[in-house]
């Protein structure tokens, strides 16, 4: 049984298609990451489902009720459903009187819950906050107290809109592991709007690349290690996409000729394609080895940028990879802009997906 | 926090409840509300007249609404009030020719003052009334600054008064009066215009017990102060329970039983000899109406 | 200069003695002027929610009007209201006039323009988000507006106070409605005009000080409440 259920739904805001013809299943207990850049429709979308905002087209299910139709009342769709807003504000009160709210609304017992709250303000690591003046928290506080404020309502969706942009890497750490808890636990189901793409991959066990429309869904690995198009694979970090054309030599072998080179492939696209390579799927060295890997070639480092982490290296064989490396190996092979390197990677590593063009 | 609200507003609302049963005397049965022209009330006289009613009749609770003597019969015409007590004689026969009070019972008199500053540059000393106000008009048309009159311009039973002594006069009050740089029209109370017409050192037309109750700040002095045009009759008229079939009308009529009694007569003309050094009224109940 | 420094002393000793007058003719004042505030708020905080969470055409007239009403004449209300009240008025069976409850009924008229317009500003201050907010945390139509009102209700008793402001300091309706009856419908503002007219200068000294401190008073609590 799906829990919520999304068909056809568009958006139109001022003429512009902000939301272009989204499908969207979610199973219950399921975490759902929503990935996409700045501008892309996540936070629209988490309103329409809220019922904050009115889809120009299309249809949601929310438990099997069709909660765009006119004879739902909104609140009590909203009152199982629970949103945490990118710039959380508070109501004028103290911390407690902020938490409570959606009880008081309810018409539930608020003494009942007292031990739940302090709970909550326990594991969210705000323990004798309760009086506090909410307006006087600071920004990872406020957004601690919003998760808190929609969590004591228990929702059976949680929506989560940014839930840690700008917050200092503590109280992010704080908010993850809460989710993840939530997840576990309580098996809340949960779609988290995000553009960090680490904390969605981490946290979600589905993610959906957005941008006005859903370009991929599935769980993290198949969309960061086989993005399905050229801009799902430049979102989710994926360098050294080239463009060729695939022929298959044989069942599990494909050549594609890029512009200067030949790669292998184990992809059975064939035609007009994008291939990429992980940049940490490639490796360097300052000889020719002997390996299992099918792509090799000579090059020179065109240049060097240190990340702090990794060393990421350009080289150039014909076409410019990139290639990160451990600050170690990168010591060791004492590698200088000009250097002469072998550049090796495996045909299972180059990923193929169609070139829309 | 909202308890400190509660507990705020219900503060408030106990003084508002305190505050209310005190100042609104609901214990009394019935009121007698009473128009009064300004100079009445002004001078002192109905507060003791009042206490002294309120001894015989506990039940009663006697209210002044002090106004000009044309609203205070506006207010009777409307049957806002059970009783007025003016000064207007032609205005209170109309009053109760057009049915609205029964009839009308004289209770006091003095006379209006013609007051003025001290080096009279009317020259009215000695004059009659009539003829202080020609000289006034004349003296005033030819030299505005020297000469000036202030007149209250409200329709009071004191502006009806002077009304009538300007249409005496051989001026025609519209063109020569009225308007005039001389003449001005304060549109205020008694007291108010004797302040006005003493800081421009100018003449007016008073009622005496006003004019004795502001003497001390006053530099004016009283110039004229007998005659005919001068009388000035208080009378009592109760409204027309014909009329208005709600007013009190069965106090209305103790109340002037009193005013008119042996006692109440010499409550008014004891009145303001301590205070004034001098009586502000003269009682007349029961008798016939002074000419002069 | 000598006079007024004398009223003034004289006003004050009539203040620390305690002079009956005096006390029952301000308790009154407080009675009329928070009675008719009361009644204002009662009507026009859910008014000026009415005006503010609907959206209708003329929105912004009616805003005009309300504002323009601020500055009603007082003596236009006491007239009205008085031709309302007499006994050959409209509602002359209810033998308002010159009562405190004709004077509250004038009051509460003319504070209620102040009351609304202030009340509306006061819930625009309140940011577009915390209506989603409550609506998004379970809240009915009617609960987010009590939020909202909650929100503001610093502005909104802002809006309260100045109506009281209005109502305790005007003089028209209480002279015309209340007729000045002495220990009935004397309030502060008649009687200073009354004794300035009789020269008792002294007395109204003494009245003004005390409706000032009044209104220092209501301040001083408004502040020490918006503190917390």
């Amino acid at each position: 049984m799906h829990l919520l259920e999304i068909q056809n739904l568009t958006k139109i805001y001022e003429g512009k298609k902000v939301l272009d013809d989204i499908d969207l299943h979610l199973k219950k207990g399921t975490t759902l990451g929503l990935i996409g850049p700045t501008g892309c429709g996540k936070t629209t979308l988490l309103r329409i489902i809220d019922l904050l905002d009115l889809p120009s087209s299309g249809k949601i299910f929310f438990d099997g009720i069709d909660i765009t139709a006119s004879n739902v009342k909104d609140m009590d769709i909203r009152r199982r459903i629970g949103m945490v807003f990118q710039k959380p504000i508070v109501f004028k009160g103290t911390v407690y009187d902020n938490i409570r709210y959606g009880l008081k609304v309810r018409g539930k017992n608020e003494d009942s819950y007292e031990t739940e709250i302090f709970k909550l303000l326990d594991s969210l690591g705000l323990a004798g906050y309760e009086e506090r003046d909410a307006s006087t928290l600071s920004g990872g506080e406020t957004q601690r107290i919003a998760l808190a404020r929609v969590l004591i309502t228990e929702p059976d969706l949680l929506l989560l809109d940014e839930p840690t942009a700008n917050l200092d890497p503590l109280s992010t750490e704080k908010i993850e592991k809460l989710i993840a808890e939530l997840s576990k636990k309580k098996h809340t189901t949960i779609i988290m709007a995000t553009h960090n793409l680490i904390q969605g991959q981490k946290l979600s066990d589905q993610i959906a690349i957005l941008n006005k429309k859903i370009f991929q869904m599935g769980t993290p690995e198949e969309v960061f290690l086989k993005p399905a198009h050229k801009f799902v694979a430049e979102f989710v970090g994926v360098r050294n996409v080239k463009k060729g054309t695939a022929t298959q030599l044989e069942p599990d072998l494909t050549l594609i000729k890029l512009r200067k080179i030949n790669i292998y492939s184990i992809s059975h696209l064939e035609g007009l394609v994008y291939a990429s390579i992980r940049p940490e799927d490639i490796t360097l060295s300052k000889m020719k080895v002997i390996s299992s890997a099918l792509n090799e070639f000579k090059g020179n480092v065109k240049g060097i940028v240190d990340n702090g982490g990794l060393i990421e290296i350009e080289v150039d064989v014909g076409e410019d990879f990139t290639v990160h490396m451990t600050r170690k190996s990168f010591l060791d092979m004492e590698l200088t802009v000009g250097s002469e390197v072998w550049l090796q990677f495996k045909a299972s590593a180059v990923n193929v997906f169609e070139c829309e063009c | 926090m909202d308890t400190k609200y509660i507990l705020l507003a219900v503060a408030v609302v106990a003084i508002v409840v305190v505050a209310g049963v005190y100042v609104s005397g609901y214990g009394q049965a019935q009121t007698l509300k009473i128009a009064t022209t300004t100079s009445l009330e002004d001078t002192g006289l109905l507060t003791v007249l009042e206490s002294e009613y309120e001894k015989k009749y506990p039940n009663v609770d006697v209210q002044f609404i002090a106004a000009g003597t044309g609203q205070a019969l506006e207010y009777g015409k409307k049957g806002d009030v059970d009783l007025v007590m003016v000064h207007a004689k032609t205005s209170e026969e109309k009053f109760i020719a057009d049915g609205f009070g029964t009839n009308r019972t004289i209770f006091a008199y003095n006379y209006f003052y013609i007051v003025g500053p001290a080096t009279d540059p009317a020259n009215i000393n000695g004059s009659n009334a009539t003829s202080a106000f020609s000289k006034i008009g004349t003296a005033g048309a030819a030299n505005p600054t020297e000469v000036m009159f202030v007149s209250r311009g409200d329709n009071s039973g004191t502006n009806t008064r002077e009304l009538q002594i300007w249409n005496k006069t051989d001026l025609n009050y519209t063109t020569e009066v009225q308007g005039q740089p001389w003449y001005i029209e304060s549109g205020k109370g008694m007291g108010d215009t004797l302040i006005l017409a003493n800081e421009k050192s100018a003449y007016t037309l008073s009622d005496s017990g006003t004019y004795l109750a502001f003497k001390g700040n006053l530099t004016l002095t009283a110039i004229v102060t007998q005659g005919k045009d001068l009388l000035n009759i208080y009378s009592l008229i109760p409204v027309n329970p014909a009329k208005f079939p709600d007013v009190n009308s069965e106090d209305a009529q103790s109340w002037i039983a009193f005013v008119t009694s042996a006692e109440g007569q010499k409550i008014i003309g004891d009145y303001g000899v301590d205070k004034y050094g001098q009586q502000l009224f003269i009682p007349i109940a029961g008798q016939p109406e002074p000419t002069s | 200069m000598s006079e007024i420094i004398n009223a003034f002393f004289q006003a004050i000793n009539l203040i620390v003695s305690l002079d009956p007058e005096v006390i029952e003719i301000t308790l009154r004042t407080m009675f009329i002027s928070l009675s008719s505030t009361f009644f204002a708020a009662l009507i026009a905080i859910p008014l000026a929610s009415l005006i503010h969470f609907n959206k209708f055409r003329g929105k912004r007239s009616v805003m005009n009007v309300i504002q323009t009403l601020y500055s009603l004449p007082t003596v236009l209300v006491g007239l009205l209201v008085f031709l309302l009240i007499s006994k050959s008025g409209p509602l002359g069976n209810l033998s308002l006039l010159f009562t405190p409850g004709g004077m509250i009924l004038g009051q509460t008229i003319l504070v209620i323009p102040t009351v609304i317009g202030f009340s509306i500003i006061g819930l625009r201050g309140v940011k577009e988000e915390i209506k989603e907010l409550a609506l998004s945390l379970g809240a009915s139509n009617l609960q987010t507006v009590t939020t909202i009102m909650g929100e503001a209700k610093y502005a909104l008793l802002g809006a309260i106070i100045l109506g009281f402001g209005r109502a305790i300091s005007e003089v028209g309706v209480a002279l015309m409605i209340g007729g000045n009856i002495r220990g009935y419908t004397r309030v502060i503002t008649t009687t200073m005009s009354l004794e300035t007219q009789k020269g008792n200068v002294e007395l109204s000294i003494a009245l003004g000080i005390i409706l000032l401190s009044i209104a220092l008073i209501v301040n001083l609590i408004l502040n020490q409440v918006q503190e917390r």
